[in-house]
């Protein structure tokens, strides 16, 4: 089954602080497009904001409104709009005019592709028939918008905690949504998940290790298809004859189960456990594989458009995965968990992330990092830095960097690498890495996005 | 838990260094036993440089003292067999 590449239509909402309207009309848009059997590979809808910051929580008002909608407020974080979220969005909306201006101020270039909720709405309904692509749409909207200026009947209310003006928008936003989901969902091809699984198998690839998945069970068919969502990154399309073989089996009777597990498969009572555990699994043999021959650390990888590439060094479950997100919303992300690094050479392994989820009583779901949105990394990658990280609560304010003296750093850096005592040369192979990459430096934080300014520093860009 | 104190060797004991791997830098090393790594001080540095060939603990006492001199108190040859008993319990250090 070949990975499906073609590109998405994006739609980007943006609004001031990213935790209220923008995240409200992202879940609802994307409500609407499900349920007209629009998946994310057809139109892709993210959100953002002018002033956010990254990483916040989602108002809970605004949850409590996707929820009464329809919708799913999980796994949602907010962060602040960059050039290159606008560069790679094909239609910007605002709820005011206010936002709107102040985004085309911002991002003059983006001015004929964006527009208020209410605008548009306006605007298509003037237009009697638009039979054109939808990736034309905003230029055509924006020209007859340029000839005969629009004077929208809505606005979005002010954002100002539960109540009515709370409510209006919740109305205006779920009605705007549905109306630009059943034009939009006319324009695009045929789904390619929402109705039949693209197959029962896929192959990834694990820094190198392909990985040949059989879903199998009762509830095969659906774990194929969120395997394909979750793994989206790391899909390839040819399998080989180095392929490591794992089959998933998920659903039916206990003597189902148990023979699934008799035969050597991954076998779970249900799809989210099955993809809580693959995960792992998925990582530990693409380790077992890559031993002797990469070094492989437990870092997060985050990638500048140069493809210089800094890992972020820390035990499991101090904060890289969260790290990562935020970072990736404005530079590439190559991994949150297993940094394989040949050479100078980093191998990208863009799996899903486990992010808790408030509907799901704290449980983490693996999210994929096109439904993050994250940025992809481009080209080449060599790994330039790599960073200690220690997060701890009474870290300063501000994030300290600090050289690590060689061997005290190489000392914990080997903790933190699966199976140091195959490399070639052992530590002299750990000790060549940080020596090529100009020594370990420890990064002493408290929140992921305190993180972000330091980026340009940490590139080396200043 | 804190670990217990390993016991000095007697100054007549024989070691021999048995680490598989080191990596060194500006006088102290980095050594690999088993899965786990031991950074060793300069002082213990220059004594598993000293143990290579199998070497009793009061002839690398003279030898460490020559090099770095002796401790500003207490008795070097109980010094050198208090951390040679801690290299053989870390398996830097294998006692013959």
């Amino acid at each position: 089954m070949p990975a499906r590449l073609r590109s998405a239509f994006r739609i980007l909402i943006v609004d001031t602080e990213h935790t209220g309207r923008a995240a409200l009309a992202e879940r609802l848009l994307r409500r609407s497009l499900a349920a007209h059997g629009v998946d994310a590979f057809q139109i892709r809808v993210t959100s953002a904001g002018l002033d956010a910051i990254d990483g916040a929580r989602i108002d809970p008002v605004a949850a409590e409104l996707i929820t009464r909608h329809g919708g799913n407020a999980d796994g949602f974080a907010a962060r602040s709009l960059s050039a290159p979220m606008v560069a790679a969005t094909d239609m910007l909306l605002t709820g005011t005019e206010a936002e709107r201006d102040a985004l085309v101020r911002r991002y003059p270039r983006a001015a004929r592709r964006t527009f208020t909720m209410g605008e548009l709405q306006h605007l298509y309904r003037a237009v009697v028939e638009l039979s054109a692509p939808l990736r034309e749409h905003p230029l055509i909207l924006a020209n007859r918008r340029g000839r005969t200026p629009v004077s929208p009947d809505w606005e979005l209310p002010a954002w100002d905690g539960p109540g009515a003006h709370a409510d209006a928008v919740g109305r205006l936003l779920d009605e705007s949504c549905e109306d630009a989901a059943e034009i939009w969902s006319a324009l695009v091809g045929p789904s390619g998940s929402a109705a039949t699984p693209p197959s029962s198998g896929l192959t990834l690839d694990v820094f190198g290790t392909r990985l040949a998945v059989a879903c199998t069970g009762e509830r095969g068919d659906d774990l194929a298809r969120e395997m394909h969502r979750v793994w989206s990154r790391c899909l390839v399309s040819e399998d080989s004859e180095e392929s490591v073989p794992v089959e998933v089996h998920v659903g039916g009777e206990p003597e189902a189960v148990a023979a699934a597990r008799a035969r050597g498969a991954l076998a779970f009572p249900d799809i989210l456990q099955a993809l809580h555990h693959f995960s792992a699994a998925a990582t530990v043999r693409g380790i077992d594989r890559g031993a002797g021959s990469l070094v492989m650390l437990h870092a997060a990888g985050i990638a500048s458009r140069d493809g210089d590439v800094i890992g972020f060094v820390a035990p499991s479950g101090t904060g890289k995965t969260t790290l990562a997100r935020v970072l990736g919303a404005h530079y590439g992300y190559v991994t949150d968990e297993t940094l394989a690094v040949s050479g100078d050479r980093v191998i990208p392994y863009p799996k899903p992330l486990s992010v808790i989820t408030e509907s799901h009583q704290g449980i983490k779901l693996q999210w994929s990092p096109d439904s993050l949105d994250l940025a992809r990394p481009t080209g080449d990658l060599r790994l330039t830095r790599l960073v200690l990280l220690d997060r701890r609560p009474d870290a300063p304010t501000t994030p300290v960097l600090e050289d690590v003296p060689h061997l005290r750093g190489l000392a914990e850096l080997t903790e933190q690498t699966s199976y140091m005592a195959r490399l070639p040369r052992k530590l002299n192979s750990l000790s060549d890495t940080v020596d090529h990459v100009g020594g370990l430096t420890r990064l002493s934080y408290r929140e992921a996005v305190d993180v972000l300014p330091l980026m340009p520093e940490l590139l080396g860009e200043r | 838990m804190t670990e217990p104190t390993p016991a000095p060797l007697a100054e007549d004991a024989v070691v021999v260094a048995v680490h598989e791997d080191a990596v060194e830098r500006d006088g102290e090393m980095l050594v690999l036993v088993g899965s786990e790594v031991v950074l060793l001080s300069a002082v213990a540095t220059a004594l598993v440089g000293h143990a290579h060939e199998p070497a009793d603990v009061s002839t690398l006492a003279t030898l460490l003292v020559e090099e770095f001199g002796a401790p500003p108190s207490g008795d070097p040859f109980a010094a050198v067999c208090t951390l040679a008993g801690e290299l053989v319990a870390r398996g830097v250090l294998e006692q013959r």
